[in-house]
């Protein structure tokens, strides 16, 4: 099911909103927003161990010969 | 659980430290069927380690806590040791007081008799982790339910729910996330 809100855009390209349809979580950090988190306030969680951020792995382009 | 292991056992005051009394306004309910896994306290040396969840726990889908806003005037939690000499074991209680009587606060505390469940609560001044009444071995449950319309103009009109458990301890420090609504199907 899709979620009724938008993730904050900050985190967009950095992480993705995983095993919850709430935008609040009351955190190991405090009460975090998904809607208006800042990346630093998202990789501070992520650091922390929370499993509702998965981080979106970055496609290394490969050099053309 | 034997105690010989802890090597930092102290009891001291902390100077400066915010002590504020009672509750804070929101405290949260997890019944026992809701939880997919109930984390317990990883015992090492540390005395803190008795009573402290670091680990998250995770409720099953489409599950969420259920959400108890009480009036801080009128909440909060006392403890008492209670059996025999040598054999003792805590009882804790707590007391929720909700102002309105409205069709859901009546509803949603005639179903919560029925349930065993977990309590998460915050001392007013926090802001992250919680207090957990009830434990993976001994449930919480509720005790009372006090619904008044008071007498009079200055009687007092409310629903107090009043949550018990026997523990190990007085509480436990649950310093995981509180368990967010999971999706249905994942």
């Amino acid at each position: 099911m899709k979620s009724k809100w938008t993730p904050s855009p900050a985190i967009a390209g950095h992480y993705k909103i995983v095993n919850t349809n709430s935008p609040i979580l009351h955190s190991k950090i405090g009460d975090v927003d998904f809607r208006k988190i800042s990346l630093e306030k998202a990789d501070e969680l992520y650091a922390n161990g929370t499993r509702y951020l998965e981080k979106i792995k970055v496609q290394k382009k490969r050099a053309s010969s | 659980m034997n105690y010989e292991n802890i090597t930092d056992m102290k009891v001291a005051f902390v100077d400066g430290q915010e002590n504020p009394s009672g509750v804070g306004e929101l405290a949260y309910l997890i019944p026992y069927s809701w939880f997919e896994t109930i984390q317990e306290p990883t015992a090492s040396t540390t005395s803190s380690s008795i009573v402290t969840i670091t680990a998250d726990h995770v409720l099953k889908a489409s599950k969420a806590p259920i959400e108890v806003q009480a009036l801080y005037e009128k909440s909060g939690m006392t403890s008492a040791l209670e059996g025999e000499i040598l054999s003792k074991i805590f009882k804790t209680g707590v007391e929720l007081f909700i102002p309105n009587h409205t069709a859901a606060n009546i509803g949603t505390a005639t179903a919560l008799k029925n349930y065993r469940f977990i309590l998460l609560i915050r001392r007013p001044d926090q802001n992250t982790g919680f207090l957990q009444i009830g434990s993976k071995s001994i449930a919480a449950y509720v005790e009372a339910i006090d619904a008044n319309l008071g007498t009079g103009p200055t009687g007092e009109v409310g629903i107090k729910l009043t949550v018990g458990a026997y523990g190990k301890a007085p509480y436990l420090f649950y310093d995981g996330e509180l368990p967010a609504p999971a999706p249905v199907g994942g």
